[in-house]
């Protein structure tokens, strides 16, 4: 099926009144929950995941996408308006769009985010839709070349970790573990299951993916007091077309950033946005309106933000592999769905592979036609008292829990995944590795199991694929490549305490 | 005003918060002893766990080859936790007090444009380290340099909210298979927006129980079975 052909396919499959509402739903509920403070992305995709399964699989993943969208502009409406980003990727976004906002030109660096988002989503489409041609390639693969790309999608954890590479390869091997728990599928025996039934059938990655990132988020904002109060003016949402033409080389620039930097492991969202933002300080003839409301300071990052959002997919789509955590809730919601994410499911669901790819681009749409005219009402959310909205979540929440397989168990699962989030993160762990190798950990056993059972010497197995023997040349290349960042780091800091030793 | 946020935040940083800081790091380091602590046993105990699972079976791997690798894996982290643990913390709080995270951002209990101010500092720092970034290891390594460690703390009232959430939300995990979705959620909800939101209980009941009524008469609409023993939701359905 040629490129054109499979998005005639897409269209087909969710150009129905009843996926076009669940989309239209699923942009409103993603901006109203991206517009709360410390919700991004992952914790909206998440806490919004049990609604979805209530419809069918292709309604569901489009529904999935538009939250995943409207989660994002959420985000950018309380980074330009209060500076108070949902994630870190709209921080760069903020600090040119509040200066905006404070000139009572809010409104317009909103349009002008808007637009950005659309075009950076737009041409990444067209990239991410080339690269799924490639995907019946990967068919191909050996269940060596998925070991070798899982454990090269491991080295996202690294990419993850923050500051600390410790703290944040405790998580993820904490969700390697629960991974494992459950029936081992090669010899039928019950692995750290106490003799519980419900826990012979596997912990569920919804259920700990909800409480890992919706619980610990509610948890959190219920240990501090909110005061943010909104009150600035948003001013016209129009755009000039002077506007657009000063920013269309933002948004070229910022699609090429995204979109490079959603193919890397840890799709690195705010790096891109940074160094859009820089870039774009860099190339323009007025450095020195940056920081203080310059427009192409708002398009630049955003739409690389967007591009990302896309690009993201790609390994998602075409390996089978998540590169971030919001593309491991994705892959839960997959599975949950009784589909197996990568090139299979082209080839098997091509219907459900490019219903999802034309629900990005609709998704855009939807959120281009939705979130300029209603930017009040999405804002107006945050005069809701959270005292009053909390309970009422964690209440969508237990039945959500409930909802995915019909049992307290699964509600137990995400309160003990919250609570151990919670303890995580005041800890400075991040999530993001848990989520990631939980949905790694099975694929990669599996893999790695099959290959030993051959009882040949390691090295034989292993490495007799041109395309594993790629895969770790670049995880050999990418920590030779850490290793020299390191060093280089370490250096700089002898060399300034020389000077420093010098001066005084 | 913004002169004003700019002359607080230096200030609030130098007046009493340095010795707070050193109660509460101190306070903090020995939480995290406990915690590496805790993890290293759990780990020995799955590493003891998974041998017994077998690692062979014949030429072919076991149950518990994998369990073990990851096993051995956690519990050299809490063992490098436990150690390095004041090397670790010490970088923490050394960050700059000014500079604030995303997420933190969004829940501390500054007014907005306090958190506005430190926003557009952290993002500022960011920007000029990434413009001085060459590759795009040092790129992340900029972003990662500037996300701060620490979360805010949080306040008794904070842990008390967090406590009772914790132990309120045993009674859907208790009684919703036995009384059912609706009399299991209303208590749950209204009690819990009563204590946490202060408002009027008898307002807070009647809206709660609307609201979780329908949500139980749409669910079982749509297909969705809730516990209800008592058939409660047939019955008003039948009328």
């Amino acid at each position: 099926m040629s490129a054109f052909e499979g998005l005639l396919l897409g269209f087909q499959s969710i150009m129905t009144p009843e996926i076009l509402l669940f989309m239209v739903v699923g942009c409103a509920l993603g901006m109203v929950t991206g517009v709360l403070p410390g919700f991004g992305p992952p914790s909206a995709t998440a806490l919004l995941l049990p609604i979805v399964f209530l419809v069918s699989p292709t309604a569901s993943i489009a529904m999935i996408a538009s939250i995943y969208y409207g989660s994002m502009y959420g985000g950018t409406i309380t980074a330009i308006l209060l500076n108070v980003p949902g994630e870190a990727a709209s921080v760069a976004t903020g600090l040119d769009g509040y200066q905006m906002t404070k000139r009572g030109q809010g409104g317009k660096a909103l349009a002008i985010s808007a637009i950005g988002s659309f075009v950076g989503g737009f041409i990444a489409m067209i990239g991410m839709v080339f690269a799924s041609s490639f995907a019946i390639l990967a068919l191909k693969l050996t269940y060596i070349d998925i070991f070798a790309l899982a454990l090269l999608a491991l080295i996202v954890v690294i990419g993850l970790t923050g500051k600390s590479m410790i703290k944040g390869l405790i998580p993820a091997a904490l969700g390697l573990f629960v991974g494992t728990v459950g029936l081992d599928h090669f010899s039928g025996a019950q692995r750290f299951t106490f003799g519980s039934p419900d826990m012979a059938g596997g912990i569920s990655y919804i259920a700990v993916i909800m409480g890992i990132f919706g619980l610990t988020e509610i948890l959190t904002n219920l240990g501090q007091k909110q005061l943010i109060n909104f009150s600035a003016n948003i001013g016209p949402t129009r755009v000039a077309w002077k506007d657009i033409r000063e920013s269309i080389g933002s948004m070229g620039r910022g699609t090429v950033v995204g979109f490079f930097f959603g193919l890397l492991p840890g799709s690195p969202s705010a790096a891109a946005a940074f160094t859009s933002y820089a870039l774009e300080k860099r190339v323009s003839k007025h450095p020195e309106r940056f920081g203080k409301g310059a427009i192409q300071g708002v398009v630049g990052p955003d739409t690389a933000a967007n591009a990302l959002a896309i690009s993201n997919f790609i390994p998602l789509m075409t390996l089978g592999i998540p590169s971030s955590s919001t593309m491991a809730i994705i892959f839960s919601a997959l599975i949950v769905n009784g589909l197996q994410p990568g090139p299979l499911l082209f080839d098997q669901h091509p219907d459900v592979a490019w219903g999802i790819i034309t629900s990005l681009v609709l998704a855009n749409v939807i959120l281009l036609i939705m979130a300029l005219p209603l930017v009040r009402v999405w804002v107006s959310v945050l005069k809701i008292p959270t005292e009053l909205l909390y309970p009422a979540v964690l209440g969508v929440m237990t039945l959500g829990a409930y909802a995915v397989n019909n049992s307290i168990f699964d509600v137990i699962v995400m309160w003990v995944a919250g609570l151990m989030g919670f303890i995580l993160t005041r800890f400075d762990m991040p999530l993001a590795p848990a989520a990631l190798t939980l949905v790694l950990g099975p694929m990669l056993e599996g893999n790695f199991r099959r290959g030993l059972s051959l009882g040949q010497p390691l090295a034989e197995t292993f490495l007799s694929s041109p395309v594993a023997i790629g895969c770790y040349t670049v995880m050999i290349a990418v920590f030779a490549f850490k290793g020299f960042a390191v060093l280089k780091k370490l250096l700089r800091a002898y060399k300034g305490r020389g000077e420093a030793v010098a001066v005084s | 005003m913004t002169a004003k946020i700019e002359a607080a935040v230096p200030e609030a940083v130098e007046t009493g918060q340095a010795s707070e800081n050193d109660g509460s790091s101190s306070r903090r380091i020995m939480a995290e002893r406990i915690a590496a602590a805790l993890l290293s046993a759990f780990a020995a105990l799955v590493l003891f766990a998974s041998i017994n699972l077998g690692l062979f079976k014949g030429t072919q791997p076991g149950p518990g080859l994998f369990p073990l690798v990851v096993s051995s894996l956690l519990l050299l982290l809490g063992i490098l936790w436990f150690v390095f643990l004041p090397g670790l913390h010490g970088r923490h709080a050394a960050a700059p007090p000014d500079s604030v995270s995303p997420a933190q951002t969004g829940i501390s209990e500054q007014p907005a444009e306090l958190v506005a101010h430190e926003s557009a500092v952290f993002g500022t720092e960011l920007v000029e380290a990434v413009g001085e970034a060459g590759g795009i290891a040092e790129i992340e390594e900029a972003v990662a340099e500037q996300e701060p460690g620490d979360l805010p703390p949080i306040d008794r009232e904070g842990s008390l909210r967090i406590a009772f959430i914790l132990f309120w939300s045993l009674i859907p995990i208790l009684l919703m298979e036995r009384v059912g979705f609706l009399l299991s959620m209303i208590p749950y909800v209204s009690v819990m927006i009563i204590v946490i939101a202060r408002r009027k209980w008898w307002k807070v009941v009647l809206i709660t129980a609307v609201a979780v009524l329908l949500v139980q008469v749409g669910t079982s609409f749509i297909g969705l079975a809730l516990p209800d023993p008592f058939r409660i939701i047939s019955t008003i359905r039948f009328w």
